[in-house]
């Protein structure tokens, strides 16, 4: 029995070294492909030994290349990734006295917020200029995370940006946010099989239905519509637009709830209907991305988007590539003007930072909204600038031919009520809708429901 | 046994087996016939279970436009560091817990439980504070650290539950023979329960291997990212690679299946012919 | 034995015992004991972080009151734990059969037991994303096989309702987890020494006595830790819920409500009394388990 047992103890000893080894030449090769042994050290620490600090890591305020340079670091997300990452390159580059560092986040609204809620309510310096969803731009502000940039952008810059985005920035009075790019959704549709049937391009909701009956069997198309109906807030953007474009809206001029009224319940109804009778029947489960892969399968007739799917929708793994056209979203029975919903990034400084960084942020928040930093960032990213000058621009028009008609679709555009309890009202919107659309909840008592609901949040 | 009854009970077992096996692997080779299928047969509706052509660009994306091999490398360090970390102090505080005698052993199994019972989201930005005061952020250890945390709870149930069941008796014959506790422990009782250390430490290892909102809080350099956060940073604003995302959870999952392949047969083989049988 | 002596061993007994434990109370205590302060603490104050005017008030337990009083919050408890019960008990009989089966010497034995780890091996974040794209209603896998087989006789959004949405995140659930199960359950059974099975054998035990006799009562713990920590883990569900419906069709989990509560409406105090809620909740399914289990996992 002895003996086994040393046999035992052997075999157990060679698969600890084994393991240990393993951590061992980890480590290791870490340190042979980063050529940073710093690294290498930190696997030990974990062991309960304190060589943490290791000065040559710590990246603050001095950079070895000779001058004193100011560390920014600016967080955003990959949505628009590898464009701004080229143009922080070029502000790297082109002068000396500031370094804008990345620290890229995933595409995804709520990692993005959360992780600046996170570093942000506890009082991290760890970033400093933050690319900001403008629907949380209130709520930061209230939350007192936001530096006043009113001293860094002046007036003469904002004039020249789009007013709506200009105010969408604003919070209390004060620019607690610069405009970087703005979204805003369109009709993508099927010219091809508009030409195919002989068809006028409808600029009302009954007309577009109207065509969709015809349009069925066409050229592949098998549903009359596509938009984004799940519960998450492209329905709310989805739905506003409704609202809006049929004369009705969720907040009056002085900021009480109306959203039960006669024309919202109509608006509403309207894209029931298409849920039930024109969408695929996966559109309350569909965001962006589910949307996209159905229309770029050439079945749909229209896809309700942001302006950007202009590009991507025309790919390589598209069916519709060179068959689609623009036109801005249809009015309801009631509506005369047809609004679309603003989305859009803003660059927004952490208030904790202190005065040097905050000069140094607004260097650099300048240099982002100046009108040739715009132009390139709307070339090689397509998303819409701010600054008004560039929709009219000759090399902008040549590469996004319908940016002429898209200028007058951004000027038309709402944004979402600013609040700081925007998220609430926002789910409040997501839930009740989602309830009408599947037929849960009846249209006119999930308005109710929600009514209520916020009625509930104003006071 | 007879045979004829047996052959038949072989076929019908091994079709069982087939089909089980079958049902769980769909999925994944879904996912493998995605990453080599052309770009446009992947949402081809209806579904396309041959591909037209094979290919393997989306493998070469993911490791061409990211760092991608850094991503691998660092989760690697990090799974592996937790699991010999929590199986070495797990196992220590489980055979405790489970043959010596004190009081308050129900008591400490609770607390060390109640642990694993506190929401992560709660928990996320305190130690996010706490990291950044011990200057841990972006460092292995600061992943490490509240790795083991998760980790440690469920080793220390696990191995207490296998050292209880361990025959009784078996340290008085080691001590009369005097060997000290430190010896009992690591010469007689943990090569008893590897089969058991081999079970938690895959389990361990996998949790951290697949941890996502913490290695994303705590790890900001691009270059200390693991791989799921590498994976999520895929996707851009129009474009879901949903090609490169299928070809990187083949490389990431592969290995593991090597991994448990080779460790079977140095660990498991012929476990049940060891210790508990005096 | 002399009782001096008995009680001196104890006592070395109980300072080794306490000297082994050490390590992990270190550990744990840095890093866990903290967030749970603090969160006890946040609880017991109105602490919206969008109205810094409020000066953040001490309400005591208005917070845990406001809970009993909010259905939405009672309903995702309830959501919760028939989620819970349904997954941790398909997750219990697919593991348990998947364990059995790899205990037995069969050839390629080694290659079912890994890939029946596959499920679980694939990061979370992706397999998620991953099963949405299966029940996709245009392009799903899912559709596709159920229609080839002729269960269904056209495509389903199976997440757009209730029934469908539940079914899909249950199947998703087991389908990852059960590989877990499974695994700690094939540690058990490889523990049992073969000679209890010989010995069975001799006396004539069939399959299912075997089963009974001798399998059972000595992986019984094994199996109760197992499912002990699946249902903590099932009951504090999250990213599966997020990735695949958001909450939709009556699905909202209490851990997707108190993620809404904490960082959506950055509500911290009502967060954090919904995030105390969830852990009381947990420890008294705890303590049922410690009631079947813990002696014998103490017992030496």
């Amino acid at each position: 029995m002895k003996k086994k047992m040393w046999k035992r103890v052997a075999a157990l000893a060679a698969a600890s070294i084994m393991t240990l080894s393993l951590a061992g030449c980890g480590s290791g090769s870490d340190a042979g492909t980063s050529g940073d042994a710093g690294n290498a050290e930190n696997t030990e620490s974990a062991a309960g030994a304190e060589n943490v600090e290791n000065p040559a890591e710590d990246t603050e305020v001095v950079q070895a290349d000779g001058g004193e340079k100011i560390i920014l670091k600016f967080s955003f997300d990959q949505g628009v990734g590898e464009p701004t990452q080229k143009i922080v390159d070029k502000f790297n580059a082109s002068q000396d006295k500031i370094q804008v560092e990345t620290v890229i986040l995933p595409q995804d609204a709520n990692t993005v917020h959360d992780d600046f809620v996170n570093k942000l309510a506890s009082g991290d310096t760890s970033v400093d200029i933050m690319g900001l969803d403008v629907v949380y731009v209130a709520e930061f502000a209230s939350a007192g995370w936001l530096a006043d940039l009113s001293g860094y952008l002046g007036s003469d810059i904002t004039d020249q940006m789009l007013a709506g985005t200009v105010e969408a920035a604003t919070y209390d009075g004060k620019l607690v946010a610069a405009p970087w790019f703005t979204n805003s959704s369109v009709m993508f549709y099927r010219q091809d099989v508009l030409e195919e049937l002989n068809e006028e391009v409808p600029t009302t909701w009954e007309g577009w239905m109207a065509l969709a009956d015809k349009a069925v069997g066409v050229n592949g198309i098998e549903y009359g519509a596509d938009f984004q109906a799940a519960q998450s807030e492209a329905l709310v953007t989805n739905w506003v637009e409704y609202v809006w474009s049929n004369g009705g809206d969720i907040l009056d001029e002085n900021g009480m709830p109306v959203i039960n009224s006669e024309q919202n319940v109509e608006a509403t109804e309207i894209m029931k209907k298409l849920v039930d009778e024109y969408a695929p029947e996966g559109v309350t489960t569909y965001t962006e991305t589910e949307s996209e892969q159905v229309f770029k399968e050439g079945k749909c007739l229209f896809i309700r988007d942001w302006s950007g799917f202009w590009t991507s929708g025309q790919g390589d793994d598209s069916k519709v590539t060179g068959k689609i056209a623009a036109t801005k979203l249809p009015v309801g029975p009631s509506g005369t003007e047809s609004h679309t919903c603003l989305g859009g990034l803003d660059l927004v400084v952490n208030n904790n930072i202190d005065d040097t960084q905050k000069e140094a942020a607004g260097e650099f928040i300048k240099f982002m909204t100046s009108e040739e930093t715009q132009k390139e960032m709307t070339l090689i990213s397509s998303q819409p600038p701010v600054i008004k000058a560039v929709y009219s621009d000759a090399e902008i028009l040549e590469a996004i031919p319908f940016y002429s008609d898209f200028f007058g679709i951004i000027e038309g555009g709402k944004s979402r009520p600013k609040s700081p309890r925007y998220a609430k009202v926002s789910d409040a919107i997501q839930r009740n809708i989602h309830q009408a659309m599947t037929g849960e909840m009846e249209v006119k008592a999930a308005l109710d429901a929600l009514q209520a609901e916020v009625e509930e949040l104003s006071k | 046994m007879q045979k004829k009854k047996s052959i038949w009970k072989e076929v019908l077992f091994y079709l069982f087996v087939c089909v089980f096996v079958g049902i769980i692997v769909l999925p994944f080779f879904w996912q493998f016939l995605t990453s080599v299928k052309p770009l446009s047969e992947i949402s081809a509706i209806p579904a396309k279970w041959i591909p037209s052509s094979v290919h393997g660009q989306f493998y070469v994306n993911v490791f061409e436009k990211h760092p991608f091999a850094k991503y691998l490398l660092n989760s690697l360090i990090v799974a592996t560091t937790t699991t010999v970390l929590s199986i070495l102090i797990g196992a220590s505080a489980a055979y405790a817990l489970a043959r010596l005698r004190f009081k308050g052993k129900k008591i400490m199994l609770m607390a060390i439980l109640s642990i694993s019972m506190f929401p992560t989201i709660a928990t996320l930005s305190p130690i996010y504070l706490l990291l950044k005061q011990l200057k841990l952020l972006n460092k292995y250890a600061g992943l490490v650290i509240p790795y083991i945390t998760f980790a440690l709870p469920l080793a220390i149930w696990l191995l207490t539950n296998f050292f209880s069941q361990l025959p009784k008796g078996f340290e008085e014959a080691a001590s009369i023979d005097g060997c000290s506790r430190a010896r009992i422990f690591f010469q007689i009782m943990l090569p008893l329960i590897k089969p058991a250390i081999f079970s938690v430490g895959l389990i361990v290892f996998i949790n951290a291997w697949n941890e996502y909102i913490y290695a994303l809080t705590f790890m900001t350099d691009d270059m200390m990212r693991t791989v799921p956060v590498g994976i999520a940073l895929f996707p851009s604003n129009y474009e879901l690679p949903w090609g490169d995302m299928a070809a990187a959870s083949v490389v990431v999952t592969v290995p593991l299946i090597i991994l448990v392949l080779i460790f079977q047969r140095k660990i498991i083989a012929g476990l049940t012919t060891g210790g508990v049988k005096e | 034995m002399g009782k001096k002596k008995n009680s001196s061993i104890m006592k070395t007994e109980a300072r080794d015992a306490w000297i082994m434990m050490a390590p992990a109370i270190i550990v744990l205590s840095v890093v866990a004991v903290y967030p749970i302060i603090r969160t006890v603490w946040l609880s017991l104050h109105e602490m919206v972080l969008t109205d810094p005017g409020s000066g953040y008030p001490f309400i005591g337990i208005k917070n845990y009151i406001a809970i009993f009083k909010d259905k939405r919050a009672l309903e995702s408890i309830a959501f919760t734990l028939k989620f819970t019960v349904t997954t941790v008990v398909f997750e219990l009989l697919i593991g348990f059969t998947a364990a059995l089966i790899m205990n037995k010497p069969f050839k390629g034995k080694g290659v079912v037991r890994a890939a029946i780890l596959i499920p679980w091996a694939i990061p979370t974040s992706v397999s998620a994303m991953m099963w949405k794209f299966i029940y996709n209603d245009q392009y799903g896998l899912f559709n596709d096989i159920l229609l080839r087989f002729g269960i269904i006789d056209k495509y389903k959004a199976w997440l757009s309702t209730a029934d469908g949405s539940f079914m899909a995140l249950v199947i998703t659930d087991v389908w990852k987890t059960a590989p877990y199960m499974a695994l700690l359950i094939l540690a058990g059974l490889q523990m049992i020494p073969e000679e209890l099975y010989e010995a069975a054998e001799i006396d004539g035990a069939s399959v299912f006595q075997k089963f009974f006799y001798v399998t059972l009562p000595t992986v019984k713990t094994t199996v109760l830790v197992a499912l002990l920590f699946r249902t903590l883990d099932a009951f504090r569900v999250f990213d599966l819920i997020s990735v695949m419906t958001g909450g939709a069709n009556g699905t909202e989990s209490v851990s997707v409500y108190t993620y809404n509560h904490l960082m959506k409406f950055l509500d911290f105090g009502y967060g954090s009394a919904m995030a105390m809620m969830i852990f009381v909740v947990v420890f008294i399914i705890s303590l049922i388990y410690m009631r079947v289990l813990g002696d014998q996992i103490t017992d030496r």
